[in-house]
């Protein structure tokens, strides 16, 4: 029987039209682009709906462990949220939960970008909030007002959802227009953690309280053949701002709120924007004593200490001494303890002979920063309303104190959920402080300044640069800072 | 002159018909470069245009862009962070261009000169293999061998007694270290490209170049190299497109500092892009390097010449 082949010249029209096909598809217009004005309309009332809904959930540290991944030594599987899903499932069969995986080595806030910028973000994702604040105006995340002022419908009493969180959940989860757009569930705190083992060793004892006890033991374990402190100027390490932050809010106590417009005990992008434009607030004597402070510490630091080093490597095998650290490393501590035993210490207290303005107050760097900073985004509401609907259904169900508490003591975090526990191994951070910092320093403008702060101090703290160039730097560079902050929002211009 | 206007309009309109016969009859080829044209122009022209465009405006890639005219070229060229990237970016071009080309042509010279043909790709062999690993690992272990408290260079100049230096870390060495990164410069790629140029002279240029008596040395300066010329300069030019446009260890490791010591104008397109959100002037300076690419390529191509160039067989 004959066979008809198809010829030459058909089977080339063939892939011709295929191709052209292919790439008419791929021309045709994504969804709707997001305007600013998609992230602040009200979510009504309306209860999941009753179709199949799959939420792609970014969980951040507290998402179950996935099965196929292989845990190094001693890491145990994350479950915990993975069963509080199960439960919710239980009761609504017909919306699923997907996790997204962080994909590794990626920049949060590029990522971030990426996703927005495309409209595939997860349905609810983790991020910090000054990496989402910048860009609230671009509808970046989704108002939870209206969500924080219905009942949580799970917790019997519970007359409006906010009502569960502390405080500090609550003025972190405001952005600079004064609205909430996050759910927050845990606070951190940043601390030094030291070599006790060396402290004991080196006739220490109880670590210092003051910031002269601090350099004179500094010394000490300098004279002994130790590296003090485990810090460098690159921006990865934060260990300017964190060394500055305490000194910064402690000499400025009484005046800094003048520029908390909104009164939620925060100084944000917004503000320092307005306040920096007015001249009316930010106090450069006390800028310029934090920054001769910091100073003092760089006789203590390691060599190489202008550019980026592995602190944490410097310090668990024991070349430096102290390290600043977050609540978040104590699981990994406690998972992977370094060869001595870490005692942990608060900023030291400036005394009055350092200056007049040292109010003498515990300031402490604690903030909502945490594992869990989750947001939906803002172009959902238009695209996506039952999506919108199902995430804050789950929200609900996974804030509830029970689930807090599971979650807190599966990845080692603070709650700021009210009835929420903390794990005992979170002990070291719950302490008494007079206040925790309102303001982190340029960071508050925007993570752009923060990079100038530290060319600033790049320029300023190895040489031999007089005050009054530092301040004139200083100002020039900030005010350049300001500048491009204005660019992206025109209506912060004064 | 009408007549000479007349008869030069006709040829135009016969070349134009043969031109649409041609095509008529090769209609599938011209078909199926279309495909590869019209991903060229929308992943590559298009973006290269649209970039040209964005570089007179106010950009953040997310809401529709404000026309700023030259603003952007402006505070480009008012800033001291790009001047000092574009110096740094002259440094490491030079030094680069020695490196990639002293370096290779000596290995590839040497390997050209070994009389046994198994011991040539031995030897070819081991200045290839390092090609598969990753550049990110060679600048992670680079990394490890400069840190000022651990590394290897360090210990080594403590175990001499010496002063260690900060290396990355240091604003006066930081760039040091980068051009004394991937020593002793010997690119498996470079290599091959000299090597092939070697192989491709015609041997009786070599042969009677003996029988006159000309000595090894000579006879390099004299004979081969003039006739690798073409190869040199396809490295060079590769070389130069490439130091403009990296950023890895920016990125990686240095983050431009510390203190502006590292930085490149590649590395800021990306800062001012993806971390400041200011697409426009991210734009403006890939316009201008741009610019820098193609000027050099045309100097490149016309002052790197020779006056004898081989076919080769």
């Amino acid at each position: 029987m004959h066979k008809k082949m198809m010829s030459r010249r058909d089977l080339l029209k063939s892939i011709v039209m295929v191709a052209a096909g292919t790439m008419l598809s791929a021309c045709v217009p994504g969804g709707a682009t997001p305007t600013p004005g998609n992230a602040t309309e009200e979510v009504g009332q309306t209860p999941p709906s009753a179709k199949e809904i799959k939420l792609l959930f970014y969980a951040g540290s507290t998402a179950p462990t996935d099965p196929n991944a292989q845990l190094p030594e001693g890491q145990v599987s994350k479950v915990a949220m993975q069963k509080i899903v199960d439960a919710y499932r239980e009761l609504h069969p017909n919306i699923s939960v997907e996790w997204y995986r962080f994909p590794e080595g990626v920049s949060g806030t590029e990522w971030l970008t990426a996703r927005i910028m495309a409209q595939d973000a997860p349905d609810i994702y983790q991020s910090l909030p000054e990496e989402v604040f910048p860009f609230i105006n671009k509808g970046y995340a989704l108002d939870f007002g209206p969500a924080f002022e219905r009942p949580n419908p799970y917790l019997p009493g519970n007359k409006a959802w906010k009502d569960q969180f502390q405080d500090v959940a609550m003025f972190y989860s405001i952005g600079p227009d004064g609205k909430y757009y996050s759910a927050i569930m845990d606070s951190q705190g940043v601390m030094i953690a030291y070599n006790k083992t060396l402290f004991d060793k080196l006739g220490i004892g109880e670590p210092p309280k003051s910031w002269g006890g601090f350099l004179a033991v500094c010394k000490s374990i300098k004279d002994a053949g130790t590296i003090p402190i485990a810090g460098d100027l690159s921006y990865d390490n934060w260990y300017p701002e964190w060394t500055s932050e305490p000194n910064l809010n402690q000499l400025w106590y009484d005046t800094i709120y003048k520029a908390d417009d909104d009164m939620n005990k925060l100084i944000g992008s917004k503000e320092v924007a307005i306040h920096l434009q007015k001249g009316d607030w930010y106090d450069w004597d006390a800028d310029l004593l934090t920054t001769r402070l910091l100073k003092e510490t760089v006789p203590y630091l390691p060599e190489g200490w202008q550019g980026m080093l592995d602190l944490g490597q410097l310090f668990r095998q024991q070349k430096c001494a102290m390290l600043y650290n977050g609540s978040w490393s104590l699981q990994n501590y406690q998972n992977d303890p370094p060869p001595f035993e870490i005692g942990w210490m608060e900023a030291p207290i400036l005394e009055k002979s350092v200056s007049p303005k040292a109010s003498g107050k515990n300031v402490a760097i604690m903030g909502a920063w945490g594992q869990v900073n989750w947001h939906i985004p803002g172009y959902l509401q238009e695209t996506a309303s039952d999506k919108v609907d199902a995430s804050f259904d789950l929200l609900n169900f996974i804030f509830l104190p029970e689930n807090v508490t599971a979650l807190s003591s599966e990845s080692a975090m603070i709650p700021a959920i009210n009835d929420a526990v903390a794990p005992p191994v979170m002990a070291p951070f719950q302490r008494d402080f007079d206040r925790p910092v309102p303001y982190q320093g340029w960071e508050n403008l925007s993570e752009d300044a923060y990079r100038a702060q530290l060319e600033v101090w790049g320029a300023y703290l190895p040489g031999d640069m007089s005050d009054n160039e530092y301040l004139a730097l200083a100002k020039s560079t900030l005010e350049d800072q300001v500048r491009r902050v204005i660019e992206q929002n025109p209506d912060w211009k004064v | 002159m009408s007549s000479l206007v007349l008869s030069w309009g006709k040829e135009r309109v016969s070349s134009v018909h043969g031109l649409i016969r041609r095509m008529r009859k090769y209609w599938y080829c011209y078909a199926m470069l279309a495909g590869t044209f019209a991903l060229l122009i929308v992943f590559a022209y298009q973006p290269a245009v649209s970039s040209f465009y964005h570089s007179f405006t106010i950009w953040d890639g997310f809401r529709p862009p404000r026309w700023a005219g030259l603003q952007n070229y402006e505070e480009m060229l008012a800033s001291p962070e790009v001047r000092k990237g574009t110096i740094n970016m002259i440094v490491l071009g030079v030094t680069q261009m020695i490196r990639i080309i002293v370096c290779p042509l000596i290995a590839g010279a040497m390997i050209y000169r070994l009389r046994s043909e198994k011991w040539g790709y031995f030897f070819r062999l081991l200045f290839v293999i390092p090609i598969v690993i990753p550049s990110i690992v060679g600048i992670l272990v680079w990394r490890q061998l400069y840190e000022p408290n651990v590394g290897f260079f360090n210990a080594i100049l403590r175990g001499l007694s010496l002063p260690t230096l900060e290396w990355l870390n240091n604003p006066d060495t930081a760039l040091f270290s980068l051009i004394f990164m991937g020593f002793p410069w010997i690119d498996g790629v470079d290599v091959l490209i000299i090597l092939a140029g070697l192989l491709a002279i015609p041997l009786e240029v070599i042969e009677a170049s003996i029988m006159d008596g000309v000595s090894t040395t000579r006879r390099f300066f004299a004979i081969e190299l003039p006739l690798i010329v073409p190869q040199i300069r396809l490295i060079v030019i590769l070389n130069v497109i490439y130091v403009i446009q990296t950023f890895g260890w920016q990125l990686v490791v240095t983050r431009g500092g510390p203190n502006f010591a590292t930085t490149v104008p590649a590395w800021l397109i990306y800062k001012e892009a993806m971390l400041g959100q200011r697409y426009g002037m991210a734009s403006a300076i890939g316009v201008v390097l741009f610019i820098l690419v193609f000027i050099l390529t045309v100097i490149n191509n016309s002052a790197i010449r020779s006056n004898v160039e081989y076919q080769a067989q």
